[in-house]
């Protein structure tokens, strides 16, 4: 049979007229198919150790622990909560002060090409170290954190056992950090203190602590969901597997493919093409928020990004990812496309947590009510002008996107930092 | 990868323009000739290193004076013609297909009467007509001592309807090819 004439009808037991055979066509069977399984963890070749059990146990009992904030009240986890599937459930995310931007979820981060909405972070350990020193977050210093580690015998030992001696830092001051354009800040003070050689000391232990905190993350992945399940049944013309989605979720995916053309950007399994676009959601009144365009400014002069000395392959990645980046392709207010894994458990949604349900999204997409005006060129998102049933259909699309949550294991502290041997 | 349905009728519009327009926009594939023509035409070109030399800085190396060109009717090699039809754009990708939302390379030769011009630039680049915006990197391509050239850093984040262009800058000449990808 022809690729051109092939057709999927997925006959359904029950008997209303709204959960009849879906007919798929071959190309909206071939997108389909391209969605399913989500793939490996990919490896980090910046990251020499991403994939040591020793340093995600590190990295997981840093996660967890408030003491890496300046008052002792902040955690990783107080934004990437695990029973809320890694976000904090708010619109604009909260750490010590309030910030600007919606908490994007932690489901399947190692997988990310760029980090935060507007990807000024090029690799996952170097994103774990930025809302560490962000005054309205954790709001601490790289000499504290430091500090901390030492003196904590479980952290010591773990610490040493995936990366070997800390530094000789008995006589740092207690807290420190670069703070740019900051030269009285006290932390930029005691940072200034220090020798040349001991701030690269410095600088390569907290990187390596990003680097644990990042081995932890990528063991954030999502399981299986029903529609896992249903593509398997495309691809072995199971019936039972077929009927993992519900009729309407069926007419959502034909849609999410087709019409809707939600497929362009969110792609491939992890349902993201890891990129920036202008979605055109609605701003507030200020609009100011630059996104990606301010991105790339603070991920080019980023002390750790991957082209710098603390990336383990010698700046192999980013001199293509960062030497080869477009500056000037980002003219609009362009954010991240997020994964949809997951997503009808990462309420609300969109940068600023514009939008409180997946039907709200859907109707935007749909109609682009108060939609921001067009980034001058993108055509991408215009109004699809769906029906209330196909709005509905593609709900029910994205909630059989859903595992069965947050393994046991993750969900909180380990029981040591380190790895009994 | 399949298209999709709702692209096509947008595709048959793309490829109705590019069949009106010709050879602008055409990307022929592999092309009926050997490489053992290919060869004949370089040894009869006139440019060489020389003369390359005495036209101002030489950003890339030259390519040898009768440069060995691959069997461009092979399986994976692509051919298109530049605009005013200057140059031959032969590429091809060492995995064999371009990859979607993935790294890739390309292997290019550009010949002006059947051969490596000396002192030639190449710049790479795609866009996404349907979308109104192109690749979010910018390839770099570097002349290889054989005459090719080797491109890297090119990423197509997105499925659909690409147009990959090939601009050649050789002193005061510029001309562009172009070729569709379908992603």
């Amino acid at each position: 049979m022809s690729a051109g004439a092939w057709l999927a009808w997925l006959v359904l037991a029950t008997p209303q007229a709204s959960s009849q055979a879906v007919e798929l066509d071959a190309a909206e069977r071939a997108i389909l198919l391209e969605l399913s399984p989500v793939p490996p963890v990919p490896a980090d070749p910046t990251n020499a150790h991403a994939a040591d059990e020793r340093a995600a146990r590190l990295g997981q009992a840093l996660f967890f622990d408030a003491r890496l904030s300046v008052d002792g009240s902040v955690s990783c986890a107080t934004c990437h909560q695990p029973e809320r599937d890694w976000t904090d459930g708010r619109a604009l995310a909260r750490g010590l002060e309030g910030l600007s931007r919606h908490t994007m979820t932690l489901w399947n981060a190692a997988h990310n090409r760029w980090f935060f909405w507007d990807g000024r972070k090029d690799s996952l350990w170097s994103q774990a170290l930025g809302p560490l020193e962000d005054h309205r977050e954790h709001g601490t210093s790289r000499l504290a954190l430091l500090h901390l580690v030492a003196e904590d015998a479980g952290y010591a030992r773990a610490y040493h056992d995936v990366f070997g001696a800390l530094p000789e830092l008995a006589q740092w001051p207690r807290a420190g950090r670069p703070v740019a354009g900051q030269p009285e800040h006290p932390h930029a003070q005691a940072w200034a203190r220090l020798a040349p050689g001991d701030q690269q000391a410095a600088d390569r232990a907290f990187a390596n602590l990003g680097k644990a905190l990042a081995a932890f993350q990528a063991r954030i992945v999502s399981g299986p969901a029903p529609f896992d399940r249903f593509v398997e049944g495309l691809r072995e013309g199971d019936a039972e597997k077929l009927a993992a989605l519900s009729p309407a979720a069926q007419r959502g995916a034909r849609l999410f493919v087709g019409r809707g053309k939600c497929v362009f950007c969110h792609d491939g399994p992890l349902f993201t093409d890891l990129e920036f676009h202008d979605n055109r959601v609605p701003v507030g009144e200020e609009g100011g928020d630059p996104g990606r365009k301010l991105g790339i400014r603070r991920l080019l002069v980023d002390p750790f990004n991957t082209k710098s000395a603390f990336a383990d392959d010698g700046g192999a990645t980013g001199r293509v990812k960062i030497g080869l980046l477009r500056e000037d392709s980002h003219g609009g207010k362009l954010f991240k496309t997020p994964t949809l894994r997951n997503v009808a458990r990462t309420a609300p949604y969109m940068h600023e947590g514009q939008l409180a349900t997946l039907a709200d999204v859907v109707r935007f997409y749909s109609r682009l009510e108060n939609a921001a005006p067009e980034t001058p060129g993108e055509r991408l998102v215009q109004p699809l002008n769906l029906g209330d049933q196909e709005e509905a259909d593609l709900v029910a699309f994205l909630e059989s996107l859903s595992d069965a949550g947050v393994p046991e294991a993750l969900r909180g502290p380990p029981p040591t930092p380190y790895v009994e041997r | 990868m399949s298209p999709l349905p709702i692209l096509r009728a947008r595709r048959a519009r793309v490829a109705l323009w590019m069949a009106l327009i010709g050879p602008l926009a055409a990307c022929d594939g592999p092309e009926p000739s050997v490489a053992e023509r290919a060869i004949d035409e370089a040894a009869e070109a006139p440019a060489g290193p020389d003369s390359a030399q005495d036209s101002g800085p030489v950003a890339e190396p030259a390519p040898p004076a009768t440069p060995v060109l691959p069997d461009f009717s092979a399986a994976g090699w692509n051919r298109v013609e530049s605009r005013a039809g200057t140059y031959v754009v032969h590429w091809r990708t060492p995995a064999g297909a371009i990859p979607r939302n993935a790294d890739f390379d390309l292997e290019v030769w550009v010949l002006r009467d059947g051969a490596p011009p000396a002192e030639l630039l190449l710049d790479v680049n795609a866009w996404m007509p349907d979308h109104g915006h192109g690749m979010l990197r910018r390839p770099r391509a570097e002349r290889q001592p054989d005459g090719s050239f080797r491109v890297e850093g090119l990423l197509l984040h997105m499925r659909g309807h690409w147009q990959v262009f090939f601009e050649m800058f050789e002193g005061t000449l510029a001309e562009t090819a172009e070729c569709a990808v379908e992603l």
